[in-house]
């Protein structure tokens, strides 16, 4: 039979204490998280912290990576493995030439329907498509969301090496 | 200082009138109409301030930051809200019962003020000498209960299944905590031997800190008691069952809007702020300092009250932010079966140690 409330005395109690002794580890928990410096940044202010970066691993705007001694300059190898696996269907690559030569003449990535998945970079044989911190992407026109070659060839020319690090969420690094 | 005040208008008033001949009935009435507007701005600051506050610390129990952007950490976010709902449409249910729909959040409002009016707010008594509170714990814990009215109200005549079922629990709720509540206020009441909040506070100066009803073994029941019943008794969580936004949208004023839905949320914060005083009353020593009597820092009376009632409040805010809130089966099981016996069982302490000690 199910024990319910006052069935006798000492289970009362018992039942009484615990519910007590849950109620202050709860107050505690939450003193602790009141009293804690907040992690939140105040974004659109950058009063707070001018020189804020992303964490590593943040999926931020595309970046194709340079090898000055391929053609077109770029580490791309157009093998098209990232346009078919995107699941937005997002990557658009025009391909050139044959074997060693080969390389993308046209790529183009619609960051509209992108969700920022990294399975592209994920897939890329050679690392030539990352990521960067970049997270001020907004716009007022669509078409200003579409990254072609030469945005994405400007962007990657710092980048010495992809970053390789696993994207972390929230929950399991920063949160409580 | 209030007193100080009080009495010097009090003064002035009597010999202006009479040098104009006027009746001396009309000072009373003066300074009735006087402490009457100083309570009810004194609520609707502490309303504003305190809705500001639980943002705030609601915020940081739940690692966000709150209210920020109106005005330096958002300090004006409560008075721009309070702002956009006096501008908001007053809509009124088709099919609801319009006198009731309006009297509602009037009666739950005025029912909340009237409370105030035997808080002693420092050596003196009350403002402006308003009531003579010589059953001043009983009067509080009347028109404590008398609330439940104005929600009926609101529930029955907005015509809507939410409202009524919210009332319906709030007035369940609210008669059923009444009575824990109230047997730990007669133990307080037991020991001071008077229904007077001033000579519940006088017995409690003396010594500052130490000769607190906190600090008294004998009456640790009844706070918990107290704290438990009264939090019941103003909706919060963990016992927010009549306004459950899970389960009844937002209970009984689901159907408000505008400034009698402000009505509602003010008075509410307003109860909230009399348990705090009443509590601090009750066992923080009221308006007396903590460091000795007469208080050797020389603050007046009603900012330590104040302060007090801020520091209970805030506990109050705390475990509202940590707690789930309870079922309806164990809400009145609680009550009858748990804080009722309690009661009984503080109230033979409490009684005993009114005879030994």
């Amino acid at each position: 039979m199910r024990k319910r409330y006052g069935d006798n005395l000492w289970d009362l109690l018992r039942i009484l204490a615990a519910g007590a002794w849950s109620i202050l580890v709860g107050l505690y928990i939450t003193g602790i998280n009141l009293i804690r410096p907040g992690v939140c940044e105040r974004y659109p202010r950058r009063d707070h912290r001018p020189d804020y970066q992303p964490r590593p691993g943040y999926r931020g705007d595309f970046a194709l990576l340079s090898d000055p001694e391929r053609p077109g300059g770029l580490r791309c190898i157009a093998c098209l493995q990232c346009q078919n696996i995107c699941p937005d269907q997002c990557i658009h690559i025009t391909p050139e030439g044959k074997g060693k030569d080969r390389h993308p003449v046209q790529f183009r990535i619609d960051t509209g329907l992108c969700q920022f998945c990294w399975l592209c970079v994920e897939v890329c044989p050679v690392a030539a498509i990352t990521m960067t911190p970049d997270y001020e992407t907004a716009t007022d026109q669509p078409q200003k969301l579409i990254r072609d070659l030469d945005t994405l060839r400007e962007r990657g020319r710092n980048i010495p090496e992809p970053q390789r690090v696993e994207p972390v969420g929230c929950v399991a690094d920063g949160g409580a | 200082m209030l007193s100080f005040i009080a009495n010097w208008l009090r003064d002035l008033l009597t010999a202006w009138f009479q040098a104009w001949h006027v009746p001396l009935v009309f000072v009373d009435i003066l300074a009735w109409i006087v402490g009457g507007v100083a309570i009810l701005i004194l609520v609707m600051v502490v309303a504003l301030v305190f809705i500001y506050l639980e943002r705030k610390i609601s915020g940081y129990i739940q690692s966000r930051l709150g209210p920020e952007r109106v005005g330096p950490w958002g300090i004006f976010q409560t008075a721009m809200d309070a702002l956009k709902l006096l501008q908001k449409e007053d809509i009124v249910p088709a099919g609801a019962d319009k006198i009731l729909h309006t009297l509602g959040p009037i009666a739950f409002f005025v029912v909340g003020l009237l409370g105030y009016l035997v808080i002693p707010w420092e050596e003196g008594g009350t403002i402006a000498r308003m009531v003579d509170a010589h059953v001043g714990v009983l009067y509080v814990l009347a028109f404590g209960s008398l609330s439940v009215i104005g929600i009926l109200m609101g529930g029955w005549g907005s015509n809507n299944k939410w409202s009524l079922l919210g009332a319906l629990r709030g007035a369940a709720q609210m008669i059923s905590y009444e009575v824990p509540m109230l047997l730990a206020v007669v133990c307080v009441v037991l020991l001071a031997g008077s229904l007077s909040l001033s000579t519940i506070v006088d017995q409690q100066k003396t010594l500052g800190l130490l000769s607190w009803n906190l600090w008294r073994p004998w009456l640790w029941l009844p706070v918990i008691l107290y704290l438990i019943a009264a939090t019941a008794e103003v909706n919060r969580t963990p016992f927010d069952l009549p306004e459950a936004e899970s389960e009844l949208v937002a209970g009984y004023h689901t159907e408000y809007s505008g400034m009698k839905f402000a009505f509602f949320f003010l008075a509410e914060y307003g109860n909230f702020f009399l348990v705090g005083l009443i509590f601090s009353v009750l066992f923080l020593g009221g308006w007396s300092s903590p460091f000795g009597y007469p208080d050797p820092l020389r603050i007046p009376g009603v900012i330590w009250l104040l302060g007090k009632a801020t520091v209970t409040v805030f506990f109050l805010m705390w475990v509202r932010w940590t707690l789930p809130r309870l079922r309806v089966d164990q809400l009145m099981s609680l009550c009858w079966k748990v804080l009722l016996p309690v009661g009984f069982l503080s109230l033979l302490i409490a009684g005993t140690a009114a005879l030994y000690v």
